[in-house]
């Protein structure tokens, strides 16, 4: 046996292998395609602020874009006399990430009302998709511990970088083949970026726009019972606990859902109001008929109120919190 | 836990240095604790199935022995009850219990059984199987009842191959528990090779797939033509590499401690009749079948018509293992039709070959019945993956009905973030893979690769890790499709 055909040796080579994998990802990695970053995902930075510098008592709006699209916080502050912050951004961030953001600012006096989309609850989606890597990468190192609680150091330090590192490795490819505005073109969407957003967390770019063909917006089937996510329920379940045991008030509503959605998935989400209403320790405010609407309500999905909707949305929610805040005396 | 995952990365690598670093005696104790660690990452209750049914078995298989006459029968039936049970509970219950609601609907029965709201355990068909091949074994006298309880735990439990096979016969892996492994550098460079190559199949071609097949099947009803014919084409590549990367990582793994599990693929989509694929596709089940199912039913022994019947039995049933579903009893129907029928029309189609001269072109001949095996093995594919038969049965009409109705990127995928560079990266993988395959059938790849200087191997090897770190889909390591079963 050769020196090198040994434990060591082989274990020298892979450490070397290892090694060399390592540098050339970090090599690749200084191509960081986040510098100067307009990404509409950049927005948690923003919304990480809001959250952590608004004094309570106020009002935490936790889901994703139907919230960020769908709600007027300005009014919603007017008219209950506490402070609004929308923390809606991206559904597929998974609601896990969007309680894990907000949990650590939960105060005495708080409201948190939760309003994820109807696909939250079903296979891994609350689990979040590749986009919540991007979301990682932005979030503030000091807040790395609080997402490490609700996950892992693979799934908040390690993942993200791995997943980083290919983004740049494709990005610094088509640049030096000089396609790289044709497959990643610069982030000009006027509609989808990090600066749509209001003082409150809200997205305003979209009010003035003319809203999609409301037959052209895509519509889906809800997937079968079996694939509810069990898992959800669990992380609803400990935020109403962590809400109580600080003196907060948790609320759940349904998300604004077009008719033409709600009409193919109506027995989906009857059951799945009743699951909830059987199994979730935070207490339901109205119910799934409230929120949906006409689809030439909608901007562009089956969740993004525009301007027509956003009002209407706002008011009805508003008159609910009013109901629960007589109900609760807060 | 998944072979594809961090979790994994880590585990494995401390698993083997441990296992190499202490006495022999004490290794089997250490791959038993790792193995059950490895199955409690998912459902960590469900190992008192296991436990349940490894002391059941082994009680069996050591009564078994010592026993004689109609007596030694009982007992293998109280295993094979006990293993049948646990699947009829946990997997078939549900099915079965809906069927005769549906029965009992049309007939105006009463009937109030409710369905069990229970998870499937990961593995349970594969560790039942090999569990139940150890009984049927130690009865025909072929295999000694194991003593040790520690080793028979871990020949059902061995971690590798515990939750996706292969389904291993305790005569090929029993007897390696017992013989001493040592570090052996070309036989682990060999294993590690494998398991990154299983890696690669799985994560930059499987899982790419996984992106266009997905959202067409599991909403069939928004697609047609082009896109269903494409989406059915890509899964049967998804499947391949998705099972074919596991096996290899299992086989790998195992290599790499010193282990030899059987080959579970051969190059199946270079087959050039249904039962070469099925002698090439997933080996260890269709073995399991043949030698448990197959053969005792009377096999080939038989009159035609007996022949037959005894083919369709043992792919109805492998249908069956696949799932609790009508459309995996229809695809393992699909098969033994597809089987039954080639034997049938074998003077014919032999007659019509030479008829129009196919003969004098082996070649040509060769590749018509590769495409031939593959079309008909993509047919029934379809009921595997569709979600119900009405499903696929809406593929079937509006793929081959509308097939003018070109659209290969349909809205919903376009929405899904899927591109046509992304398609023809998908198709290029694919031609890339089969190119490798057929080559394969040439050279030994593996073993001419080995012969090649180290400033060879390693760089390729640092190649090999870039591409499954760089063209990977995902970091979030994807379930393997065939855990479900």
């Amino acid at each position: 046996m050769t020196k090198s055909h040994t434990a060591r040796g082989f274990l020298v080579k892979c450490a070397l292998l290892g090694l060399a994998v390592v540098l050339t990802g970090v090599a690749i990695s200084q191509y960081d395609t986040r510098i100067g970053d307009d990404n509409y995902l950049a927005a948690v930075l923003e919304k990480d602020h809001l959250i952590r510098t608004t004094p309570s008592p106020k009002i935490i709006l936790v889901g994703g874009s139907n919230l960020a699209f769908g709600i007027d916080s300005r009014m919603m502050q007017d008219s209950l006399g506490l402070r609004v912050v929308n923390m809606g951004l991206y559904a597929k961030l998974g609601l896990r990430y969007m309680l894990a953001q907000v949990k650590p600012y939960i105060n005495r006096g708080d409201i948190v009302l939760i309003v994820p989309e109807y696909d939250q609850f079903y296979g891994n989606f609350s689990e979040g998709d590749q986009t919540l890597n991007t979301a990682l990468l932005y979030a503030p190192a000091d807040r790395i511990r609080d997402f490490v609680k609700s996950y892992s150091v693979i799934d908040v330090v390690l993942r993200p970088r791995v997943e980083s590192v290919r983004r740049s490795f494709f990005q610094a490819t088509a640049s030096a083949f000089g396609v790289k505005d044709k497959y990643f073109p610069p982030d000009t969407n006027p509609v989808y970026n990090r600066h749509s957003f209001n003082q409150f967390g809200d997205v305003v770019s979209h009010l003035g726009k003319k809203s999609m063909n409301p037959d052209s917006i895509y519509v889906k089937e809800l997937p079968p019972a079996k694939e509810f996510n069990n898992r959800t329920l669990n992380e609803l379940n400990e935020i109403g606990d962590a809400a109580r045991e600080r003196g907060a008030h948790a609320y759940f509503l349904f998300p604004s859902y077009i008719d033409r959605s709600y009409s193919i998935n109506t027995s989906q989400i009857a059951w799945l109001n009743d699951r909830l209403s059987r199994r979730m320790n935070v207490p339901i405010l109205g119910s799934p008929a409230d929120f949906v609407y006409p689809s030439n309500w909608f901007f562009d999905t089956r969740f993004h109120l525009n301007a027509l909707g956003r009002g209407p949305r706002t008011v009805k929610t508003i008159d609910i919190l009013r109901a629960a805040r007589t109900a609760d005396r807060w | 836990m998944l072979f594809n995952s961090f979790t994994f990365l880590i585990f494995f690598p401390v698993v083997v240095a441990v296992y190499f670093a202490i006495p022999h005696r004490a290794r089997w104790a250490w791959l038993l604790a790792a193995s059950c660690y490895f199955y409690m990452a998912f459902i960590p209750i469900y190992i008192l199935i296991l436990f349940f049914l490894i002391a059941i078995d082994y009680t069996a298989g050591i009564l078994i022995e010592s026993a004689e006459g109609r007596r030694r029968k009982w007992f293998l039936v109280m295993s094979i009850v006990a293993n049948v049970g646990m699947l009829a509970v946990f997997k078939y219950f549900n099915f079965l219990n809906a069927n005769a609601r549906v029965i009992a609907e049309v007939f105006h029965w009463p009937y109030g059984l409710p369905a069990l709201n229970i998870i499937l355990p990961i593995g349970l068909s594969f560790h039942t199987f090999q569990a139940m091949s150890y009984t049927i074994e130690v009865y025909r006298g072929r295999q000694k009842s194991e003593r040790h309880l520690g080793i028979y735990a871990l020949y059902v439990m061995f971690f590798p191959q515990l939750v996706a096979g292969p389904i291993e016969r305790p005569q090929n892996l029993i007897h390696q528990f017992y013989e001493r492994h040592d570090f052996d550098y070309d036989r682990v460079t060999a294993g590690v090779r494998r398991m990154a190559w299983g890696l690669f199949m799985k994560v930059v071609i499987a899982d790419r797939l996984a992106d266009y097949v997905n959202p067409v099947y599991n909403n069939p009803y928004a697609n047609e033509g082009l896109t269903l014919v494409v989406a059915t084409l890509f899964f049967a590549f998804q499947i391949y590499c998705d099972f074919a990367g596991y096996s290899q990582m299992a086989i790998g793994a195992a290599e790499v401690m010193g282990f030899k599990l059987m080959r579970n693929f051969n190059r199946p989509y270079l087959s050039r009749s249904i039962s070469e694929f099925w002698s090439r596709w997933h080996i260890s089940l269709s073995s399991w079948f043949r030698d448990y199912v197959y053969i005792p039913l009377g096999g080939n022994r038989a009159a035609p018509l007996r022949w037959y019947y005894n083919l369709f039995i043992t792919f109805l049933l492998s249908g069956l293992w696949h799932g609790a579903n009508w459309t995996f009893v229809i695809w393992g129907a699909l098969n033994g039709f597809y089987l039954i029928s080639s034997i049938v029309t074998r003077g014919m189609r032999d007659r019509v070959t030479a008829a129009v001269g196919l003969m004098r072109y082996p070649s040509a001949h060769a590749v018509l019945r590769v495409l031939a095996t593959f079309t008909l093995t993509c047919f029934a594919w379809i009921f595997f993956r569709a979600g119900s038969l009405h499903e696929a049965l809406h593929i079937i009409s509006h793929m081959l009905v509308r097939p003018a109705t070109h659209q290969l990127l349909p809205d919903a995928l376009r929405a899904e973030g899927i591109t046509k560079l992304e398609v023809a990266y998908s198709v290029a993988l694919v031609v890339a893979l089969m190119a490798y395959e057929f080559v394969g059938t040439r050279v030994n790849i593996a073993a001419a690769f080995a012969r090649q200087p180290a400033w060879v191997r390693w760089p390729s090897y640092y190649v090999l890790c870039m591409c499954i770190w760089l063209l990977g889909m995902s970091t979030e390591a994807r379930a393997f499709i065939y855990f479900q079963f």
